[in-house]
């Protein structure tokens, strides 16, 4: 039975998953996400019954006779936060099942509050006075419309609750069904009377205690599931670098065979070089996933946190099929939901603020992720209070993190709130504002190859862009050579390559740049900064992006351009500045990855 | 402790200058010769590089500089001593390596304190009396240890 049990728990979690997303679709008045919510309910129910979990399954049972109410009644929020607190409940549950397989769990005061929701939907079920039962010939030629038709005379009369099988089923062509209605027997039974081809009817009065069935939601169970294999992502990483070590060993090969001449070799190792090529193409195809597995939790949370904070928030999601490789999609997944918290807690004002504003009293946040060139780009947005220059400023002066003259562009000191140790919140509250996080933030994103930006207007809003490459394991890179070692540049920083000479090579004040078509650009001599020598005067620039601003390195060479295998740095190394990892070339030897914002400062702040 | 003084551990010896030193053999992997060392500008300055060793990125440590002695280019008889420390895999490159001994647990002594209290003697843990002479016991976890890095700068 423990064999079922971890597939029980993750097929259980992925339908609390679904429960989740939506109810907060039927808040928004989409009624259609009951079914979805109650066939969710309705399997965990049946598993729990399978696996012998009695008090997770009696529980289940409850929620559902809810659910099947609240598909006639007006959904308040009071509801979905009760119903809310249900899937909570049963993912606590699950959680306890996991660690102790065991269900016991005290769910009565929550099996009273929704059992009391559910007298209140009984009260209504009290209107249904009339049971009509009708067969219609089985020689009849269109059931269906015979059925639509009985269905539309009825509702002339008399106020249709509900039926049995469901109305789509009797408008398929059903021979026979019930329906449940507020009227007039008489005048039901002389409307029914007045239709062809009926071969019998019933109309009783009765007293409210027959419910439509429950197991009519069974035979519908088209689930969306994924038509996929689940792999450990730890199992891909494994592939990963068993292609990285091909992808050497098919180097070496290759220089083996030019340095022996031999024809056959080189043949084979061609053939061998489109496979691993496709290999590789496909391992990383399998890495990248859709960003919607990471976002969807987010509108419970801000939902939650909405309301603690007593703020009407419309949250909505865009570029949800966006594709970002795994790893750099579960490192974001904490950043964000910091960012959105900071949105919730301090990008957006209460109602009273936003209507004092002239705003409209609902803030919105939108979060979105795109494709761009080479880069996934995620944007957070508010249209909330943004960002107080003056206070920032003010505030960083207090907490020692500039001086007081020290002048700062309007961007640099709307950067400085990702500084350790930042929060212009005075009073931190559970949520946010103890200044822990924000850097946080930055760290991540800047170790997965990122950038961040901060584009704010104070009184208009805050939105904050993400710029993260598709994946990290494998990136497109120039290899260059500085005093006689090949290093390897990421070409998603680069932005173009010039030859330098005397001509274009200037000093000013001490201070070396690049004139490029009439700009001047900031030149960083790579053989200098590394300590290795003057190199010679002339090489190659290497124009590249560092928060916006372009910056030239000089290098010696441009040797070649290639897919490398990023090895991240470890232990003596893991705090070595100016390298993201390294990588080893087709000829064995290994070359340092260079990593433009970490090589040339980020000093600014301290 | 006392149990183990009946027990012998099996060193590697290998050669700084003119001291002898040991390390534990259950500690190594393997001994190389130095093949093509990548540097990495700004690591610590005791980091020689890396290598490719087998597809594994190798870091070298060099005891010399580690040791505050005088570097020495790599020659003839330099070997990389493969260590494998937390999970790590990092390189040592000594002067030579010269064989291996077995060493009763009763001929090692801790190193007197006028020696362990200077500076470069940190990483030492013992001295092996063996026949031909005494023989220095490093300690890895000080030598390869990041928190002493720290220290150091």
């Amino acid at each position: 039975m423990s064999d079922y049990r971890t597939e029980f728990l993750q097929e259980a979690r992925e339908y609390v998953e679904i429960m989740n997303q939506c109810f907060l679709r039927l808040e928004k008045g989409e009624k259609s996400a009951i079914d979805e919510i109650f066939r969710a309910v309705h399997t965990i129910k049946g598993m729990a019954g399978f696996m012998g979990y009695k008090n997770l399954e009696n529980f289940c049972h409850k929620l559902e006779s809810v659910l099947d109410d609240l598909k006639e009644r007006d959904v308040r929020e009071e509801i979905v936060d009760a119903l809310l607190a249900c899937a909570d409940k049963i993912s606590e549950i699950l959680d306890k099942i996991e660690s102790e397989n065991c269900d016991e769990a005290d769910c009565q005061g929550l099996i009273e509050k929704i059992t009391e929701m559910d007298g209140k939907a009984e009260k209504f079920t009290q209107n249904v006075n009339l049971k009509i039962k009708i067969k219609i010939c089985e020689d009849c030629q269109m059931k269906g419309v015979r059925n639509l038709l009985i269905l539309e005379t009825l509702r002339s009369v008399c106020k249709i609750k509900a039926t049995e099988p469901e109305e789509e089923k009797i408008e398929e062509g059903c021979e026979s069904f019930t329906i449940y209605a507020e009227g007039d027997p008489k005048l039901v039974e002389e409307a029914l009377e007045g239709i062809s081809e009926i071969e019998k009817f019933t109309v009783n009065e009765v007293v409210p205690e027959a419910k439509p069935g429950e197991d009519k939601v069974e035979e519908r169970k088209e689930i969306k599931k994924s038509e996929a294999v689940r792999v450990d992502v730890r199992v891909l990483d494994a592939i990963m670098n068993l292609i990285g070590e091909l992808v050497i060993a098919r180097g070496r090969l290759l220089q083996i065979a030019s340095k022996h001449r031999i024809q056959e070799l080189s043949e084979v190792i061609n053939v061998m070089d489109k496979s691993i090529t496709s290999l590789q193409d496909e391992v990383m195809k399998l890495r990248m996933v859709k960003v919607e597995n990471v976002f969807n939790k987010f509108p419970r949370m801000v939902r939650d946190l909405s309301r603690k904070l007593g703020k009407k928030i419309d949250f909505t999601m865009d570029g949800l099929d966006t594709e970002l490789d795994r790893t750099v999609l579960d490192e974001m997944s904490d950043a964000i939901m910091h960012l959105l918290r900071n949105a919730v807690d301090h990008g957006i004002e209460s109602p009273e603020e936003r209507l004092a504003a002239g705003k409209c009293e609902v803030g919105k946040i939108r979060l979105s992720a795109r494709r761009e060139r080479n880069n996934v780009i995620i944007e957070i947005e508010d249209d909330g209070r943004g960002l107080d220059i003056e206070k920032i400023k003010k505030k960083a002066i207090e907490k020692g993190l500039i001086s007081e003259n020290s002048k700062l562009s309007d961007e640099e000191i709307k950067m400085l709130i990702f500084v350790p140790g930042f929060s212009t919140k005075d009073v931190p509250t559970e949520i946010s504002g103890r200044g822990v996080g924000m850097d946080v933030v930055k760290t991540t994103v800047e170790r997965l190859g990122g950038s961040l930006k901060i584009i704010s207007e104070k009184g208009k809003g805050t939105k904050i862009r993400i710029v993260l490459p598709p994946t990290v394991a494998i990136i497109k890179s120039l290899l260059v050579r500085i005093d006689g070692q090949t290093y390897a540049v990421p070409i998603s920083n680069v932005i173009e390559a010039v030859y330098v000479d005397s001509g274009n090579y200037r000093k000013i004040h001490g201070n070396p740049f690049l004139l490029v078509r009439g700009n001047l650009i900031p030149a960083f001599r790579l053989s200098e900064i590394f300590g290795c020598g003057n190199g010679n005067e002339n090489g190659v620039g290497i124009i590249v992006e560092r928060e916006g601003e372009k910056v030239a390195l000089v290098v010696d060479a441009i040797v070649d351009q290639q897919e490398i295998v990023v090895k991240p740095l470890t232990g003596l190394l893991s705090k070595v500045r100016g390298f993201s990892g390294v990588t080893i070339l087709g000829d064995g030897t290994v070359a340092p990855i260079i990593d433009v914002a970490s090589l040339l400062g980020g000093e600014k702040f301290g | 402790m006392q149990t183990m003084k009946g027990e012998t551990v099996q060193v590697i010896v290998f050669r700084l200058g003119e001291e002898r030193y040991g390390v534990d053999i259950s500690q190594v992997r393997e001994i190389i010769r130095p093949s093509q060392i990548t540097r990495i500008p700004n690591a610590p300055d005791f980091v020689e590089g890396v290598i490719n060793l087998r597809g594994q990125i190798t870091t070298i440590v060099n005891l010399r500089k580690r040791f505050g002695m005088p570097p020495k280019p790599i020659d003839n008889d330099t070997r990389i001593i493969v260590v494998e420390h937390n999970n790590a895999i990092i390189g040592m490159m000594v002067d030579t390596v010269n064989e291996v001994k077995y060493l009763p647990q009763r001929d090692i002594e801790a190193l007197p304190s006028i020696i362990t209290a200077r500076e470069e003697a940190r990483f030492l843990k013992g001295v092996g009396k063996l026949p031909d002479g005494l023989l220095i016991l490093i300690d890895l976890n000080k030598v390869l240890n990041e928190g002493e890095v720290e220290g150091i700068r």
